[in-house]
């Protein structure tokens, strides 16, 4: 009988699906016109990115515990001093968000940039066990 | 001031530029005072050198393009604004963390002034 492991998510394609719907939800870009979230398969692991124009470097925290990964974002909307607001259709932003990675991305190894309110985060691979072979004697 | 959004058709972004894969509109705020306007437009992942600001007839066009992916098909972003007795000549803008500040003051003749009583 085949016993299934139980997984949280039974493919690294499941989980990415899930990972970009949870993603769309938190930044608002469920139009697929407009990018807003992406997560891509790459050579040697995933590329998860996310747009946050006008958030500084300070206001963007990522964490990684128990293969667990943590990203907290924040943006405050306010009327500069000496103006009157006219016309608004940008949104504040204040966000926690958890995802749970799988097996195979290696904690110790993922980076992350924000450049021109681009937020990138390289989830690698961790490298394979070379195949161990066992040799059972038969009596 | 009103704003509204230059309608076009992919097929016509696509002809001024075979690249252009998809586009959206920047979502902007606007903010007022007795010298001018200020135009916040999100432009997540533009570079300086992609962003176009086109000043005529009382209308202002904003065109950003960036990548999809790398060196791949290019997303477009895509808004014009009416603004009237705005002095063109003294436009300007400034990209930060992916966001666009322009600073539009307002032609001398037509702020508000008070005349003192002689």
């Amino acid at each position: 009988m085949l016993t299934q492991i139980a997984t949280p998510f039974s493919s690294p394609l499941q989980w990415m699906l899930s990972v970009e719907r949870q993603m769309d939800q938190l930044f608002g870009g469920a139009d697929k016109t407009d990018p807003r979230t992406s997560l891509k398969a790459e050579e040697g692991g995933y590329s998860l990115r996310a747009e946050l124009p006008g958030v500084p470097e300070d206001a963007v925290k990522i964490s990684v515990e128990d293969g667990v990964l943590t990203v907290e974002a924040s943006r405050e909307l306010s009327t500069p001093e000496g103006y009157e607001l006219r016309h608004r259709e940008r949104g504040a932003l204040s966000l926690t968000r958890r995802l749970r990675l799988p097996a195979e991305v290696d904690p110790e190894g993922i980076k992350a940039s924000l450049k021109d309110g681009l937020l990138t985060i390289k989830l690698p691979e961790r490298e394979k066990p070379a195949p161990k072979q066992i040799s059972v004697q038969i009596n | 001031m009103s704003t509204e959004l230059q309608t076009q058709s992919q097929t016509e972004l696509q002809s001024q530029d075979p690249q252009i894969a998809s586009w959206a509109a920047p979502p902007v705020d606007i903010y007022e005072n007795a010298d001018g306007f200020m135009i916040l437009a999100e432009l997540p992942g533009v570079n300086k050198q992609d962003v176009s600001l086109e000043f005529e007839d009382e209308e202002l066009r904003l065109k950003a393009t960036r990548p999809i992916e790398a060196d791949g098909p290019l997303h477009a972003l895509r808004r014009a604004f009416s603004l009237h007795g705005v002095d063109g000549e003294r436009l300007s803008a400034e990209l930060k963390d992916g966001l666009l500040t322009i600073q539009a003051p307002k032609l001398a003749r037509l702020k508000a002034r008070s005349i003192p009583l002689a």
